[in-house]
């Protein structure tokens, strides 16, 4: 990836134009160290939002960027994107957060590696599938353990977590109503208990964390698709049933740059 | 030293892709082909009460995926740069995507709503995944990613028989040749075609 590349962008909606000084990090190697520090007085922005609906009057500026420019485009929920966006917010990458609508969703689907979201462009070059990004970027920012045993052990962790998110949300997907209710009740009464207990005790035996006992990229992911795991569970309450949810939820959104990020970011309910 | 276990039942399914790499990697190990009537007595010795698992140089894996990705990295089947594994995972993650949509539909217990979402899925969703699929394959010579041999290969390989027959579609190595040639480009190696020469035949074709 070039490292010194300069870019014009015409950016359509400015939600924060505050001068600010920001670390811009090699992407060559590991563990991240930052190759230079810029200061721009105009248009200097953490993540940029494209909402049709908010278009600031006189909002169209150009910008240069003297490095690679990450979009992270996905829809207007948190889901399985907000792991991403909050990455990218905690490794202090700049980056586009292409809000994708539904109207725009059907001319955009065909310019996408596999016709889903979320999409990781970069520099032009579109990386898809949530899994292959977060651990992309887990790797560039530190998170994804020390060595390849860890490496592992996260993968593990996040294969285990998606089987009961997918299970689940099968069940939130059918459109039956009588299956549907039948699904969830057999869920409810032989699944849910046993994986959920299984995901309280991986969390007690790695210090709160999902893997390697400290954080890595898929306490993101849980973090990230929370409300939406409630929600396809069925089960609001889960904050109660399992405290450390909801602790590592709340965790990794205080975390710096994440924090900032969340306080901006356009509200979702999943 | 310890001696490397690999615990599956006697299917390929989701196991099989882990087998062949073992088998690529020159490893030797004992294929444990856990019976229905032990798997009770096995499972809470699991990681997370399922299989497959593998033991190896004194440590317990569990989920393929992991497994099959580690195991990758292992034997030189991975990419050289972070990009290189994204592009590998991407395609992985993409042949999981179909597989598990194809188990939903398997999976149904209702036999009217089993038959009205295969309906739908073969009519709607089917075609444009697996012609992706094959434009994946022919832009990477008859491979999954970078244009040659990776772990995903194998992790492909050893799903297709379960993925043909929960897409119910017994013709699907006619209607994309792309599939059929990957799976060549896997079992021809020599230590592939030597283990698969001489495992036991599997309970079903999956």
């Amino acid at each position: 990836m070039e490292s010194k590349r300069k870019s014009t962008i015409q950016i359509e909606a400015l939600h924060f134009a505050e001068p600010k000084t920001y670390n811009v990090f090699s992407q060559a190697r590991r563990p991240q160290k930052p190759y230079g520090r810029r200061h721009c007085k105009r248009g200097c922005i953490l993540f940029i939002v494209f909402d049709g609906k908010q278009q600031l009057p006189g909002a169209s500026t150009s910008t240069e960027f003297d490095m690679p420019i990450i979009v992270f485009k996905y829809f207007r929920v948190k889901a399985l994107g907000e792991g991403g966006r909050m990455l990218l917010a905690y490794g202090g990458q700049e980056f586009v957060d292409h809000r994708v609508s539904d109207q725009e969703w059907p001319t955009l689907k065909p310019t996408t590696p596999f016709g889903q979201l979320p999409v990781l462009e970069v520099d032009g070059k579109q990386y898809a599938q949530s899994m292959a990004i977060y651990r992309y970027l887990g790797r560039r920012f530190g998170l994804a353990g020390d060595d390849v045993e860890e490496e592992y052990l996260i993968d593990q962790a996040v294969e285990f977590y998606n089987e009961l998110r997918l299970k689940a949300s099968a069940v939130y997907h059918e459109s039956d109503k009588i299956i549907k209710a039948k699904m969830h009740d057999d869920l409810m009464k032989n699944y849910y208990p046993f994986m959920l207990k299984k995901l309280d005790d991986v969390m007690s035996e790695n210090n709160g964390y999902l893997a390697a006992g400290k954080l890595t990229w898929a306490d993101f992911l849980f973090a990230g698709m929370y409300d939406c795991l409630k929600m396809v569970l069925k089960l609001p309450d889960l904050d109660v049933r399992y405290p450390s949810f909801k602790n590592l939820h709340r965790r990794v959104l205080s975390l710096p740059g994440v924090d900032e990020y969340c306080k901006k970011a356009p509200h979702s309910e999943f | 030293m310890e001696k490397t276990v690999f615990y599956y039942f006697n299917l390929k399914a989701l196991g099989e892709g882990v087998r062949l790499l073992l088998a690529y990697g020159g490893e030797e190990f004992e294929d444990h082909r856990v019976s229905q009537e032990d798997w009770p007595e096995l499972k809470p010795k699991t990681p997370f009460g399922q299989l497959p698992m593998l033991d190896m140089g004194g440590k317990r894996y569990a989920q393929s995926g992991a497994i099959c990705r580690y195991l990758g990295h292992k034997y030189g089947l991975a990419g050289a740069n972070l990009e290189e594994d994204l592009l590998i995972d991407q395609s992985y993650d993409f042949v999981n995507d179909i597989r598990v949509k194809a188990a939903t539909v398997w999976y149904e217990a209702d036999e009217a709503a089993k038959a009205k979402k295969q309906e739908d899925f073969a009519k709607n969703q089917y075609p444009f995944l697996l012609n992706k699929l094959d434009e994946l394959i022919k832009q990477n010579n008859g491979h999954l990613a970078l244009g040659k041999l990776t772990w995903a290969d194998f992790a492909f390989t050893g799903m297709f028989d379960y993925l043909k027959t929960m897409l119910q579609m017994p013709d699907l190595e006619e209607k994309y040749p792309s599939f059929r040639e990957l799976k060549d480009n896997v079992l021809s190696l020599p230590k592939v075609k030597e283990f698969c020469a001489n495992t036991p035949k599997p309970v079903l074709n999956i």
